[in-house]
């Protein structure tokens, strides 16, 4: 991602913020939320396909995802405005912030998130102040993290997370990620914040970001957690064949 | 000692022998030479009138309905024919004179016919008396009467049906039994079908001979009928006695053949009339033996019905018909059909009784053997009807093996064959079996893969209770051990009775029951986890997740009502982080206190410095130790409340935290440089109860108060002991 590698230079203006969430308690709270941008026009959407219209007729700067949605994963929405399908409007326009909000805590949802390039990673329950200080951090290019986000990618890379072990994949040797980015992880798991990273490893916050964000790209785990969300959807994985 | 070898080979056996046996009368009715026309009795004036011209190659051929007065051989005395020259059975002339007159007469009969040409006399139905000359010539096939088919086909069906049976039971004494009366039905049906068919005479020795034959088959069938009811349902005697039974008719019926008995009576009648009687004596005492055994009793039933209609039956038309000195209705030739009753009753009574021990599955083999009869008949039927020569009838016999044989083998394949399993998918039709919902549904997994592995006509569940994969009588049957949820299962007669079982059969099924018994431990190992995730979720969903909601739960009134509110959301978010932890198992196993530490920490500076305090926390290396699941959330929230109340009430700049574990466990110091900390018993909102319950919930205690350093301040502390583990 371009974005990912060069530093972003000043807090970028919120003008278009959509919020994509089926349920109307949690629409509220993300529109609460987003109150922090003065300036921001809200659209709401209930399902995918409402959310594609809107993406289709508007340039968002902020996207609040529910990853659990009536009609598929928020997942598949993340990556279309994330640049597998830039609507028409504007060709050289900057990709869409998309924060992923979710009941879930598991890896399979949060590396898919990761992955498909959302910036931030919310769980449904955390406090307004947190929600607030989370978009702002997404907005300023932040990349999601915490001690808890950065062990479970460690151990994911270690091949011993379930995300990383479906059946038919091999395990993925923790040689896939840079010394560097070893450090970063081991260092944010550790408790510290990035600016803190950035100091013991003599690094600057941006160059932390960078390696930050060049992990979660590579958290490949977009299309199975697409396909076991649709399938629990449509009722296909049930207890019996989960098995 | 049970016989070895295949149903299907047995039944081929039969199946030829049918074959054989139909060849070997129509080669013999077509020994002497024929007139080309076929006769009936007329009973007005005891003479033949023609019924039937068979083709027109005599040019001076007789008419529909001229009465044959005599035969005159060139040069020859002419012979005058009565009516008893067409008498279809001798059996029915009552003395060995009679019997030998008529034969004498067959004989001068023959003799005339194998002159180079026969005047015949004829009388049309004017009275007028003219003649005819005619080469008699070799009959051709089709000018074979349908009373000689019929009978041929009578025959090959009972020795078929009884074939079959004995094929599927060779080791029951019923099914033997039954099967000999098989066979002598064909051998009487097939002697009569030849001297019936002929056209006016036969030479009189070979007349003689297959009418001997004709008795031996139906006294011997009697004597087997009698011993079928000796030995089935219920063995009522030892095995000697239906061998003497068969001992005794054929001494009986040497006794007739060879004229020591007075007469036709005592020489024939009597001995199959005998039998009858015995058979339905025997079937009594059958009756009176299998009360108390209702379905021995429904088996008898139905034997009984079928034995005694088809064989009553004949002998009501023919036998007694003719012991009384009437003409028998119906030519016995059809009357034959009567016994073909007799095993068709059978064979469709089988299923519902289980006679002999079959069941429906025996209806396959039935199915393969009529199958394999028509593709042979088919095939000399085309080739007898097709040829003369014998250089054309191989050029025709190699297109049809060449032109029919793809048909054939699809016809067959589309029949008969099942569907082979890979070997590979073998691992995966196990694990389908063994992780079956049910018990049930297994052992019916289980089944269907035996099934469809080795196709066997039978499968029975078996009592032996055996311990290994058992062959049984030189690969007849295969034994499969019991296996999780099925018994141990008997399978009988591999690929539909075509093939015997192996011992690479033998060692396939052992490999599978060794996979079926791991994938079994591994299925029962994976069901003692499932019950105890399930009760490790209910008992943490009830601690992690019930007890915050429920302390949320407590009424909120008057003062501090907004501060109260705040606690009921920071208990339902601790609600939602526990249902998290239950669910990710973390609440089972535990946290690393390292771990708990480091999230405590990066929420506790983010949020600091969010809101402009300085943190000093630099980071220990603390002990191994797990904090359990009502510990965790503890600490996570001391910290948090401790922060919280920080920014709040201590108006601080910079927050100095240390955390280090020793012998009295976990320490931990939270030290501000604000205001410092004046306890208000009227305020309830600065949490510092809560605190108190946190650090309880830890096991420790908690104090808040001015800083030990003597810098102004509060300070935190916590003293909670620690599950230590030893570093390894």
């Amino acid at each position: 991602m371009s974005d990912a590698a060069t530093p972003v230079a000043a807090p970028r203006a919120v003008r278009e913020v959509l919020i994509v969430d089926d349920d109307p308690a949690m629409e509220a709270e993300a529109i609460a939320a987003v109150a922090v941008f003065p300036d921001a026009t809200v659209r709401t959407a209930r399902t995918i396909a409402e959310a594609e219209r809107w993406i289709a007729r508007v340039q968002f700067d902020l996207a609040l995802v529910d990853l659990g949605l009536p009609d598929g994963s928020g997942i598949t929405l993340i990556r279309r405005m994330m640049g597998d399908a830039v609507p028409a409007v504007d060709v050289h326009a900057i990709p869409t912030v998309c924060v992923a909000r979710t009941v879930f805590d598991d890896d399979a949802h949060l590396f898919a998130a990761l992955s498909a390039g959302a910036q931030g990673y919310l769980l449904k329950g955390e406090t307004i102040e947190v929600v607030r200080r989370r978009l702002q951090a997404a907005m300023d290019g932040e990349p999601v993290v915490s001690p808890a986000i950065a062990r479970r990618v460690l151990a994911y890379f270690r091949g011993e997370s379930p995300a990383a072990r479906p059946s038919a994949r091999p395990r993925i040797p923790a040689a896939v990620l840079t010394q560097r980015e070893l450090d970063v992880l081991r260092q944010l798991a550790s408790g510290q914040t990035l600016a803190e990273v950035g100091k013991v490893l003599s690094l600057s916050v941006n160059t932390v970001k960078t390696h930050v964000k060049a992990v979660y790209l590579r958290l490949d785990v977009n299309t199975r957690i697409t396909a076991v969300d649709t399938a629990r959807r449509m009722g296909i994985l049930d207890d019996e064949t989960q098995r | 000692m049970r016989s070895p070898g295949l149903p299907s080979a047995r039944l081929l056996t039969a199946v030829i022998a049918c074959l054989v046996s139909a060849v070997l009368c129509t080669w013999a009715v077509r020994l002497p030479p024929g007139l080309g026309v076929a006769f009936v009795q007329t009973s007005a004036g005891a003479s033949l009138a023609v019924d039937r011209l068979d083709d027109g190659t005599n040019t001076a051929a007789p008419h529909v309905g001229d009465t044959l007065v005599a035969i005159t051989a060139v040069g020859g005395e002419p012979l005058a024919l009565v009516a008893g020259d067409l008498l279809e059975e001798p059996d029915f002339l009552d003395t060995w004179a009679e019997e030998d007159a008529f034969y004498a007469r067959q004989d001068r009969i023959t003799a005339i016919l194998a002159a180079p040409a026969v005047t015949l006399t004829l009388r049309d139905s004017l009275d007028v008396t003219h003649t005819v000359t005619v080469t008699p010539r070799t009959r051709p096939l089709g000018s074979l009467p349908l009373i000689f088919w019929l009978q041929l086909l009578f025959g090959a069906a009972g020795l078929f049906i009884g074939a079959w049976v004995w094929a599927l039971r060779p080791d029951d004494w019923g099914a033997r039994a039954y099967a000999i009366t098989g066979i002598c039905f064909l051998v009487f049906a097939h002697a009569a079908a030849i001297y019936s068919a002929r056209e006016i005479a036969l030479p009189g020795a070979m007349f003689h001979w297959l009418s001997r034959i004709n008795h031996l088959g139906a006294t011997l069938f009697g004597a087997a009928l009698c011993a079928i009811f000796l030995v089935y349902p219920l063995r009522l005697t030892s095995a000697r006695a239906p061998v003497m039974l068969g001992i005794v008719a054929l001494l009986w019926w040497a006794a007739g053949a060879f004229r020591l008995a007075p007469d036709q009576d005592w020489g024939t009648r009597f001995p199959v009339l005998l039998a009858m009687l015995g058979a339905i004596v025997i079937a009594v005492v059958q009756w009176f033996r299998t009360r108390g055994d209702p379905a021995a009793r429904a088996i008898l039933r139905w034997c009984a019905v079928s034995v005694l209609t088809g064989c009553g039956a004949f002998v009501g038309v023919t036998a007694l018909v003719s012991a009384i000195g009437g003409l028998p209705p119906i030519p016995q030739g059809y009357a034959f059909g009567f016994f073909v009753l007799m095993y068709a009753g059978l064979a469709v009574g089988l299923r519902q009784y289980r006679v002999f021990d079959l069941d429906q599955w025996a209806y396959r083999m039935l199915f393969w053997g009529v199958i394999v009869a028509v593709f042979v008949v088919v095939d000399i039927a085309l080739l007898s009807s097709a040829s003369t020569g014998p250089t054309r009838m191989l050029a025709f016999a190699s297109f049809l093996a060449l032109g029919t044989f793809p048909l054939r083998r699809w016809v067959w394949s589309k029949l008969f064959q099942r569907p082979q399993l890979a070997p590979e998918a073998l691992f995966d039709r196990a694990l389908h079996v063994a992780y079956a919902t049910s018990d049930a549904e297994r052992d019916a997994r289980w089944r269907t893969l035996l099934l469809t592995l080795f196709d066997p006509l039978h499968a029975t569940d078996d009592a032996t209770r055996a311990t290994d994969v058992t062959m049984t009588t030189q690969g007849q049957d295969l034994v499969v051990p019991a296996v999780a949820s099925s018994p141990a299962i008997r399978l009988t007669y591999a690929a539909g009775g075509t093939r015997l079982f192996t011992p690479a059969d033998a060692q396939l099924v052992r490999t599978l029951v060794a996979l079926m018994h791991s994938a079994e431990e591994s299925r029962a190992a994976y069901d003692v986890g499932v019950a105890r995730e399930r009760t490790r979720i209910a008992r943490d969903l009830h601690d992690t997740v019930s007890s915050p909601l429920l302390a949320g739960l407590a009424p909120v009134s008057g003062e501090g009502a907004s501060d109260r509110m705040a606690a009921v959301q920071s208990e339902i978010r601790r609600a939602v982080q526990g249902m998290r932890s239950v669910v990710s198992g973390e609440a089972v196993t535990g946290a690393p206190l390292a771990d708990c530490v480091a999230d405590a920490r990066f929420a506790a500076v983010e949020r600091l410095t969010a809101a402009g305090i300085a943190v000093d926390w630099p980071i220990a290396t603390l002990a191994d130790a797990m904090l359990g699941p009502d510990e965790r959330p503890a600490l996570a929230a001391f910290m948090q409340e401790s922060v919280t109340n920080i920014i709040r009430h201590a108006g601080a700049r910079q927050v100095t935290v240390r955390m280090q574990t020793g012998a009295d466990g976990l320490l931990v110091s939270i030290a501000d440089d604000g205001q410092g900390f004046a306890p208000d018993p009227s305020r309830t909102g600065d949490g510092v109860p809560n605190l108190h319950a946190r650090a309880a919930a830890l096991g420790g205690t908690a104090t808040i108060g001015a800083r030990l350093d003597g810098a102004s301040g509060t300070e935190v502390r916590l003293m909670a002991p620690l599950a230590l583990s030893v570093p390894a």
